[in-house]
């Protein structure tokens, strides 16, 4: 969506009008979407079918016939990693300017196409999302934060893809920063609920308390230009 | 051991049972349950600098996990554990059955569901009081239409199956409400609600359901002597004098509210109210009153433990309190079964 007009949308993921998983929700909502199931991809007639991670089989095979190329992309989980995918994706769509462009701008803001190595004295920040969920060390969002200076409490956890962490164990680790990921009502569900327990009220209001930033969930989900947004949010650009 | 608290009596064959005797032990059972509860956790503490860390008033992290976490952890396993046993004991000997347990005959789901539907319509924002009135007023439902069954010549086995099929329906119900719910998390909630667990709750969920499990306690405890005249049948009951209406009523309205406010907080917990009654039942010389307040102490004695269970770190998040109360229990249920207990 970053690279193409609207006219030359056929269908997107259903996925991408969940506001809280997409930045694009609002262009989304003017657009055809799909499940992913065969029949509607067969039924929007596209030139090209784009998957991220491998297509199921059936319909690998339904497009071989149909004589329709299918393009498969890996979930990109670093920035070098979107690039490449952007890429090679602009080559195909013959937009390779428009892809130059958006990764300029990009590496302008990120400073660099990796993270710096960050101070030992750097401050600690764990991101916590509803039901306690962290995103891991091999995860975007850990990119995120060390492109803003801040040392992830995710690698301290073990945590690689992600996992669930108790109040206990986020008390206990002692975060200088505690990064809220979108949606937090606590009526709407115990998941939510969570991060308006006492606990860490307590802690929020102490005197020891660390700060707290809220990004959306929808800018680091998936990797694109606007994740440098989320880099911005965190309160330290990058160089 | 037990037999020593139990006056002169005790050595005189098995009558009177030794019934303080076994409610001290459980007492001090519960009290070292309940110092472990706040001892173990991410990090493990010695008990002995508790009370340091409750006393103080000290924002310090692990203070606040203690005072915050942990202790209201611990109370709500006693509560809701003492509710199902004292509960299960109850409708054991309402309807002279050892099957008869808030988990098999559908009382905790449909509490569960009445809860769900408060919860995720947003009903329960309005009031704090909103949850567990659900919960309440589902169990309610769920022991109101087993107790009008069982009122004519009901067979035990038809009773007890349409238990099993209202709680068959309730959760089922409750699976939907929650695939329906538009919001993103509830679909996984369906685990809390059906398994139960205590974790994330707070001193908010104790004081939540503190006054109608109170009442309820109450209600529970006085049907001792009705419950034991009516295991001799309802007309010797009623020959000594016992209205066995009233007695009916005070059961179902106990339990609606013990179990009903237990279970919008703790989700359904399955087994406890039918293994504890029938592990203690002996020891109390099969009486039911005696069983009452014996399961109730049992109830928070297993749920405490198997709450501590609960709490073997795993990678994604902690295992379900119903999870652990159904490995210790269901075994129980096969055997009573195979046994031909439950006539």
């Amino acid at each position: 969506m970053e690279l193409v007009d609207d006219r030359r949308i056929a269908s997107l993921t259903a996925l991408s009008r969940d506001p809280a998983l997409s930045p694009f929700h609002a262009r989304a909502a003017q657009l055809p979407v799909n499940r992913g199931h065969v029949e509607e991809i067969v039924v929007a007639r596209p030139d090209l079918v784009i998957t991220a991670g491998r297509a199921p089989p059936l319909a690998t095979r339904l497009l071989e016939r149909l004589d329709v190329p299918l393009l498969e992309f890996e979930h990109a989980e670093t920035f070098a990693a979107y690039a490449r995918n952007l890429v090679r994706l602009a080559g195909v769509l013959g937009v390779e300017q428009r892809a130059h462009t958006l990764l300029q701008t990009l590496w302008r803001t990120l400073g660099a196409h990796e993270p710096p190595a960050l101070p030992g004295q750097a401050p600690r920040a764990i991101v916590y999302q509803p039901n306690g969920y962290t995103p891991g060390t091999h995860t975007l969002v850990h990119r995120v934060l060390r492109h803003a200076g801040l040392r992830d409490v995710a690698g301290e956890l073990g945590l690689d893809g992600g996992g669930f962490v108790s109040l206990e164990r986020l008390l206990l680790a002692r975060p200088d920063v505690i990064v809220f990921a979108g949606r937090r009502d606590a009526a709407a569900s115990l998941a939510e609920a969570m991060l308006h327990h006492p606990a860490l009220r307590a802690l929020l209001d102490g005197p020891q308390a660390p700060r707290t930033v809220t990004v959306a969930a929808h800018l680091w989900t998936c990797a694109g230009s606007y994740a440098a947004s989320a880099v911005h949010r965190l309160g330290a650009p990058g160089r | 051991m037990t037999r020593s608290h139990a006056g002169p009596d005790a050595h005189a064959a098995d009558h009177p049972p030794p019934r303080f005797g076994l409610r001290l032990a459980l007492a001090a059972v519960l009290l070292v349950l309940f110092v472990a509860a706040l001892c173990v956790g991410t990090v493990t503490l010695n008990p002995l600098d508790l009370p340091a860390l409750l006393g103080a008033h000290e924002e310090a992290p692990l203070a606040i996990v203690v005072a915050e976490i942990r202790l209201p952890r611990a109370l709500l396993a006693v509560i809701v554990g003492a509710s199902l046993g004292l509960a299960g004991a109850a409708l054991q000997g309402l309807l002279r059955n050892p099957l008869a347990e808030p988990g098999i005959i559908g009382v905790s789901g449909m509490a569960a569901l009445a809860a769900v539907l408060t919860f995720y319509t947003g009903l329960a924002a309005a009031s704090v009081w909103i949850l567990p009135l659900g919960g309440m007023l589902g169990a309610l439902a769920a022991v109101a239409a087993l107790a009008l069954l069982s009122g004519r010549e009901t067979r035990i086995l038809t009773l007890i199956l349409a238990g099993v099929a209202i709680n068959s329906l309730a959760g089922a119900l409750t699976t939907l409400v929650l695939n329906l719910t538009s919001n993103p998390f509830a679909a996984y909630e369906i685990f809390f609600w059906l398994l139960g667990s205590l974790a994330n709750r707070s001193f908010e969920h104790v004081f939540m359901i503190a006054p109608f499990t109170v009442v309820g306690w109450w209600l529970l405890l006085r049907t001792g002597r009705g419950l034991d005249a009516l295991s001799l049948g309802e007309d010797t009951a009623a020959s000594l004098g016992i209205d066995t209406r009233r007695l009916k009523g005070r059961v179902i309205l106990g339990a609606a509210l013990s179990v009903g406010s237990a279970v919008a907080v703790s989700g359904v917990v399955g087994f406890v109210g039918l293994v504890v009654p029938h592990l203690l039942r002996p020891l109390v010389g099969h009486r039911p009153g005696a069983l009452l307040s014996a399961s109730m102490l049992g109830g928070a004695t297993l749920t405490l433990a198997a709450d501590l269970g609960t709490r073997v770190p795993l990678p994604q998040g902690e295992l379900k309190l119903g999870v652990v109360t159904a490995l210790i229990g269901a075994p129980f249920f096969l055997r009573l079964v195979l046994r031909g207990d439950a006539r």
